[in-house]
Protein backbone atom coordinates (compact mmCIF):
# COMPACT_ATOMS: atom_id res chain seq x y z
CA UNK A 1 0.00 0.00 0.00
CA UNK A 2 2.72 2.74 0.88
CA UNK A 3 4.48 1.54 -2.51
CA UNK A 4 1.14 2.15 -4.22
CA UNK A 5 0.39 5.54 -2.06
CA UNK A 6 3.83 6.54 -3.08
CA UNK A 7 4.57 7.43 0.67
CA UNK A 8 7.62 4.98 1.16
CA UNK A 9 10.37 7.10 1.33
CA UNK A 10 12.68 6.46 3.99
CA UNK A 11 11.21 3.41 4.55
CA UNK A 12 13.82 0.30 5.10
CA UNK A 13 11.85 -2.26 3.58
CA UNK A 14 15.17 -4.80 3.64
CA UNK A 15 14.42 -4.20 7.75
CA UNK A 16 13.45 -7.31 9.94
CA UNK A 17 10.37 -5.03 11.11
CA UNK A 18 9.38 -4.49 7.81
CA UNK A 19 9.75 -8.38 6.78
CA UNK A 20 8.16 -9.10 9.90
CA UNK A 21 4.99 -6.52 8.78
CA UNK A 22 4.95 -8.27 5.71
CA UNK A 23 4.32 -11.65 7.44
CA UNK A 24 1.85 -10.03 9.94
CA UNK A 25 -0.03 -9.08 6.35
CA UNK A 26 0.39 -12.07 4.71
CA UNK A 27 -1.24 -13.75 8.26
CA UNK A 28 -4.16 -11.70 8.09
CA UNK A 29 -5.10 -11.98 5.23
CA UNK A 30 -4.68 -16.29 5.54
CA UNK A 31 -6.99 -15.95 8.54
CA UNK A 32 -9.43 -13.42 7.34
CA UNK A 33 -9.65 -15.91 4.00
CA UNK A 34 -10.24 -18.93 6.42
CA UNK A 35 -13.05 -17.08 8.13
CA UNK A 36 -14.56 -16.29 4.97
CA UNK A 37 -14.19 -19.80 4.10
CA UNK A 38 -15.91 -21.04 7.19
CA UNK A 39 -18.67 -18.94 6.94
CA UNK A 40 -19.13 -19.69 3.15
CA UNK A 41 -18.45 -23.71 4.03
CA UNK A 42 -22.24 -23.17 6.06
CA UNK A 43 -23.97 -24.79 8.48
CA UNK A 44 -26.45 -27.74 8.92
CA UNK A 45 -29.94 -25.70 8.31
CA UNK A 46 -33.25 -26.64 6.47
CA UNK A 47 -32.11 -27.58 2.86
CA UNK A 48 -29.05 -27.63 3.31
CA UNK A 49 -26.97 -31.43 2.84
CA UNK A 50 -23.17 -31.86 3.54
CA UNK A 51 -21.51 -32.77 0.49
CA UNK A 52 -18.21 -34.56 1.10
CA UNK A 53 -15.17 -33.37 -0.62
CA UNK A 54 -13.54 -37.37 0.04
CA UNK A 55 -16.80 -39.43 0.23
CA UNK A 56 -18.41 -41.02 3.29
CA UNK A 57 -17.94 -44.24 1.39
CA UNK A 58 -14.06 -43.93 1.32
CA UNK A 59 -13.64 -42.80 5.15
CA UNK A 60 -14.07 -39.14 4.82
CA UNK A 61 -15.42 -37.25 7.92
CA UNK A 62 -18.41 -35.01 8.08
CA UNK A 63 -16.30 -31.86 8.82
CA UNK A 64 -15.99 -28.70 7.04
CA UNK A 65 -12.21 -29.24 6.69
CA UNK A 66 -13.28 -32.29 4.36
CA UNK A 67 -16.67 -30.27 2.52
CA UNK A 68 -19.58 -27.79 2.97
CA UNK A 69 -23.11 -27.24 3.62
CA UNK A 70 -24.88 -27.06 0.54
CA UNK A 71 -28.30 -26.77 -1.22
CA UNK A 72 -29.77 -30.12 -2.45
CA UNK A 73 -29.43 -28.74 -5.79
CA UNK A 74 -25.60 -28.00 -5.46
CA UNK A 75 -25.11 -31.17 -4.16
CA UNK A 76 -26.52 -33.81 -7.14
CA UNK A 77 -24.67 -31.60 -9.16
CA UNK A 78 -21.31 -31.73 -7.65
CA UNK A 79 -21.59 -35.47 -6.44
CA UNK A 80 -23.16 -38.31 -8.97
CA UNK A 81 -23.57 -40.72 -6.27
CA UNK A 82 -26.41 -38.17 -4.90
CA UNK A 83 -27.46 -37.15 -8.61
CA UNK A 84 -28.77 -40.24 -8.91
CA UNK A 85 -31.58 -39.92 -6.18
CA UNK A 86 -32.98 -36.71 -7.76
CA UNK A 87 -36.16 -37.09 -9.57
CA UNK A 88 -36.21 -37.97 -13.59
CA UNK A 89 -37.68 -34.88 -14.34
CA UNK A 90 -35.16 -32.56 -12.93
CA UNK A 91 -32.25 -34.32 -14.07
CA UNK A 92 -33.82 -34.14 -17.61
CA UNK A 93 -32.99 -30.67 -17.03
CA UNK A 94 -29.85 -30.77 -15.25
CA UNK A 95 -26.97 -32.64 -16.27
CA UNK A 96 -24.21 -32.79 -14.51
CA UNK A 97 -21.43 -30.64 -15.54
CA UNK A 98 -17.78 -31.27 -16.08
CA UNK A 99 -15.72 -33.27 -13.32
CA UNK A 100 -13.53 -30.60 -12.49
CA UNK A 101 -16.34 -28.49 -11.84
CA UNK A 102 -18.06 -31.28 -9.56
CA UNK A 103 -14.60 -31.09 -7.96
CA UNK A 104 -13.97 -27.42 -7.36
CA UNK A 105 -17.29 -27.20 -5.98
CA UNK A 106 -16.78 -29.97 -3.40
CA UNK A 107 -13.61 -28.64 -2.52
CA UNK A 108 -14.12 -27.50 1.30
CA UNK A 109 -14.91 -23.30 1.03
CA UNK A 110 -12.19 -23.46 4.10
CA UNK A 111 -9.31 -24.09 2.04
CA UNK A 112 -10.25 -21.77 -1.01
CA UNK A 113 -10.91 -18.91 1.51
CA UNK A 114 -7.44 -19.91 3.02
CA UNK A 115 -6.10 -19.81 -0.73
CA UNK A 116 -7.71 -16.69 -1.52
CA UNK A 117 -6.24 -15.08 1.63
CA UNK A 118 -2.66 -16.14 1.31
CA UNK A 119 -2.64 -15.32 -2.38
CA UNK A 120 -3.84 -11.85 -1.47
CA UNK A 121 -1.02 -11.48 1.59
CA UNK A 122 1.48 -13.12 -0.34
CA UNK A 123 0.44 -10.68 -3.86
CA UNK A 124 0.78 -7.56 -1.54
CA UNK A 125 4.00 -8.45 -0.61
CA UNK A 126 5.06 -8.94 -3.56
CA UNK A 127 4.03 -5.64 -4.64
CA UNK A 128 6.65 -3.97 -3.52
CA UNK A 129 9.53 -3.08 -5.45
CA UNK A 130 12.36 -4.41 -2.70
CA UNK A 131 15.69 -5.59 -3.68
CA UNK A 132 17.37 -6.51 -0.78
CA UNK A 133 19.68 -9.92 -1.42
CA UNK A 134 18.53 -11.22 2.19
CA UNK B 1 -7.74 -36.81 -33.08
CA UNK B 2 -11.17 -37.82 -32.84
CA UNK B 3 -10.41 -40.85 -30.38
CA UNK B 4 -8.19 -38.34 -28.55
CA UNK B 5 -11.53 -35.87 -27.85
CA UNK B 6 -13.45 -38.68 -27.19
CA UNK B 7 -11.01 -40.34 -24.14
CA UNK B 8 -10.70 -36.40 -22.68
CA UNK B 9 -14.39 -36.33 -23.36
CA UNK B 10 -14.86 -39.97 -21.15
CA UNK B 11 -12.51 -38.79 -18.46
CA UNK B 12 -14.13 -35.57 -17.65
CA UNK B 13 -17.50 -37.61 -17.51
CA UNK B 14 -18.87 -36.27 -20.76
CA UNK B 15 -19.43 -39.11 -23.19
CA UNK B 16 -21.36 -38.31 -26.20
CA UNK B 17 -21.48 -42.14 -28.12
CA UNK B 18 -24.11 -44.50 -27.29
CA UNK B 19 -22.75 -47.98 -26.02
CA UNK B 20 -23.30 -51.13 -28.03
CA UNK B 21 -25.10 -52.26 -24.98
CA UNK B 22 -27.46 -49.32 -24.81
CA UNK B 23 -28.04 -49.31 -28.54
CA UNK B 24 -29.25 -52.45 -27.96
CA UNK B 25 -31.72 -51.94 -25.64
CA UNK B 26 -33.04 -49.13 -27.41
CA UNK B 27 -33.28 -50.93 -30.59
CA UNK B 28 -35.01 -53.89 -28.80
CA UNK B 29 -37.73 -50.48 -27.53
CA UNK B 30 -38.26 -49.64 -31.50
CA UNK B 31 -38.60 -52.64 -32.95
CA UNK B 32 -41.77 -52.61 -30.32
CA UNK B 33 -43.37 -49.22 -31.38
CA UNK B 34 -45.89 -48.57 -33.32
CA UNK B 35 -44.39 -47.64 -36.87
CA UNK B 36 -46.03 -43.68 -37.14
CA UNK B 37 -43.36 -43.08 -33.63
CA UNK B 38 -40.35 -44.49 -34.97
CA UNK B 39 -39.10 -41.61 -37.30
CA UNK B 40 -39.53 -39.65 -33.89
CA UNK B 41 -37.90 -42.06 -32.18
CA UNK B 42 -34.99 -42.39 -34.22
CA UNK B 43 -34.15 -38.67 -34.66
CA UNK B 44 -34.47 -37.99 -30.95
CA UNK B 45 -31.35 -41.39 -30.76
CA UNK B 46 -29.48 -39.88 -33.59
CA UNK B 47 -29.64 -36.45 -32.28
CA UNK B 48 -28.26 -37.58 -28.70
CA UNK B 49 -24.96 -35.50 -28.42
CA UNK B 50 -24.48 -36.19 -24.37
CA UNK B 51 -24.34 -39.14 -23.02
CA UNK B 52 -24.22 -39.05 -18.85
CA UNK B 53 -23.40 -42.57 -16.96
CA UNK B 54 -23.88 -42.17 -13.44
CA UNK B 55 -21.79 -44.52 -11.22
CA UNK B 56 -21.72 -48.48 -11.04
CA UNK B 57 -23.62 -47.96 -14.37
CA UNK B 58 -26.91 -47.85 -12.69
CA UNK B 59 -28.18 -45.45 -14.75
CA UNK B 60 -27.83 -43.42 -18.08
CA UNK B 61 -29.14 -40.04 -19.19
CA UNK B 62 -29.21 -38.60 -22.61
CA UNK B 63 -29.32 -35.02 -23.57
CA UNK B 64 -29.44 -32.99 -26.80
CA UNK B 65 -27.14 -29.87 -26.65
CA UNK B 66 -26.78 -27.42 -29.29
CA UNK B 67 -24.39 -24.56 -28.57
CA UNK B 68 -24.05 -25.60 -24.67
CA UNK B 69 -27.89 -25.82 -23.80
CA UNK B 70 -30.35 -28.18 -23.45
CA UNK B 71 -32.94 -29.08 -26.39
CA UNK B 72 -36.07 -29.50 -26.48
CA UNK B 73 -37.23 -29.75 -29.99
CA UNK B 74 -40.79 -29.77 -30.19
CA UNK B 75 -40.68 -31.20 -33.83
CA UNK B 76 -39.41 -34.47 -32.34
CA UNK B 77 -41.40 -34.46 -29.21
CA UNK B 78 -43.25 -37.47 -28.78
CA UNK B 79 -47.02 -36.49 -28.38
CA UNK B 80 -47.43 -38.25 -24.84
CA UNK B 81 -45.74 -35.33 -22.52
CA UNK B 82 -45.57 -36.85 -19.41
CA UNK B 83 -42.99 -35.93 -16.92
CA UNK B 84 -41.67 -39.13 -16.11
CA UNK B 85 -42.92 -41.72 -18.02
CA UNK B 86 -41.60 -45.34 -17.54
CA UNK B 87 -41.76 -46.72 -21.41
CA UNK B 88 -40.51 -50.25 -21.64
CA UNK B 89 -38.76 -53.23 -19.42
CA UNK B 90 -36.13 -54.94 -21.88
CA UNK B 91 -34.86 -57.76 -20.12
CA UNK B 92 -30.91 -58.61 -21.09
CA UNK B 93 -30.00 -62.39 -20.53
CA UNK B 94 -27.20 -64.10 -22.69
CA UNK B 95 -26.09 -67.94 -21.73
CA UNK B 96 -22.61 -67.88 -20.18
CA UNK B 97 -24.59 -65.23 -17.86
CA UNK B 98 -25.57 -66.45 -14.85
CA UNK B 99 -28.02 -63.52 -14.38
CA UNK B 100 -29.97 -61.27 -16.19
CA UNK B 101 -29.85 -57.18 -16.67
CA UNK B 102 -33.40 -55.45 -16.75
CA UNK B 103 -33.50 -52.19 -18.46
CA UNK B 104 -35.83 -49.90 -17.68
CA UNK B 105 -36.10 -46.78 -20.35
CA UNK B 106 -37.51 -43.66 -19.56
CA UNK B 107 -38.90 -40.99 -21.40
CA UNK B 108 -39.47 -36.97 -19.81
CA UNK B 109 -41.76 -34.60 -20.90
CA UNK B 110 -41.95 -36.34 -24.45
CA UNK B 111 -38.32 -37.18 -25.00
CA UNK B 112 -36.24 -40.80 -24.47
CA UNK B 113 -34.42 -39.62 -21.38
CA UNK B 114 -32.56 -42.92 -19.46
CA UNK B 115 -31.87 -46.28 -19.45
CA UNK B 116 -31.90 -47.35 -15.28
CA UNK B 117 -30.29 -51.08 -15.01
CA UNK B 118 -30.95 -53.62 -12.81
CA UNK B 119 -28.11 -56.20 -12.56
CA UNK B 120 -24.82 -56.79 -13.78
CA UNK B 121 -24.22 -53.92 -16.22
CA UNK B 122 -20.56 -53.83 -16.47
CA UNK B 123 -20.69 -57.78 -17.48
CA UNK B 124 -22.93 -57.08 -20.06
CA UNK B 125 -21.46 -53.86 -21.14
CA UNK B 126 -18.18 -55.85 -21.56
CA UNK B 127 -19.84 -59.02 -23.35
CA UNK B 128 -21.33 -56.05 -25.76
CA UNK B 129 -18.19 -55.23 -26.93
CA UNK B 130 -16.47 -58.76 -27.81
CA UNK B 131 -15.68 -59.17 -31.25
CA UNK B 132 -17.73 -61.04 -32.28
CA UNK B 133 -20.55 -59.58 -30.60
CA UNK B 134 -22.55 -62.32 -28.40
CA UNK B 135 -26.14 -63.15 -29.51
CA UNK B 136 -27.29 -61.32 -26.11
CA UNK B 137 -31.18 -62.99 -25.55
CA UNK B 138 -33.49 -59.32 -25.67
CA UNK B 139 -37.34 -59.15 -24.43
CA UNK B 140 -38.89 -55.51 -24.51
CA UNK B 141 -42.07 -55.10 -23.17
CA UNK B 142 -43.80 -51.83 -23.89
CA UNK B 143 -45.11 -50.20 -20.76
CA UNK B 144 -46.48 -47.25 -21.98
CA UNK B 145 -48.37 -45.57 -24.96
CA UNK B 146 -45.81 -42.66 -26.84
CA UNK B 147 -48.91 -41.39 -29.09
CA UNK B 148 -51.40 -41.21 -26.28
CA UNK B 149 -51.50 -37.59 -26.25
CA UNK B 150 -50.80 -36.14 -23.08
CA UNK B 151 -49.68 -32.46 -21.85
Amino acid sequence: MVTLADVDSGIDKCSREYSAGEWAGIGVSLATGVAGGTRAAGARGAGKEFSHWIPDRMGGPRSIMNGNYVSVETHALSDPFRYRFMARNWKAANPMPNRASQQWTRFPNVYKGAGAGVAYGAGGAAMDDCTCTR
Amino acid sequence: MYSMKTLVAKLLGAGSRLSDLERSVLDAVRSRLDRQLVPAWERQVQAINKVQRLPEGCEVNFYRMAKGRLTFDDAIAFANKTTELHLANVKVSWGKASGELVARVWCVRGFLFSIEYAGSVTYFDEAAGMDPSPEFDIACELKADLSQAIK
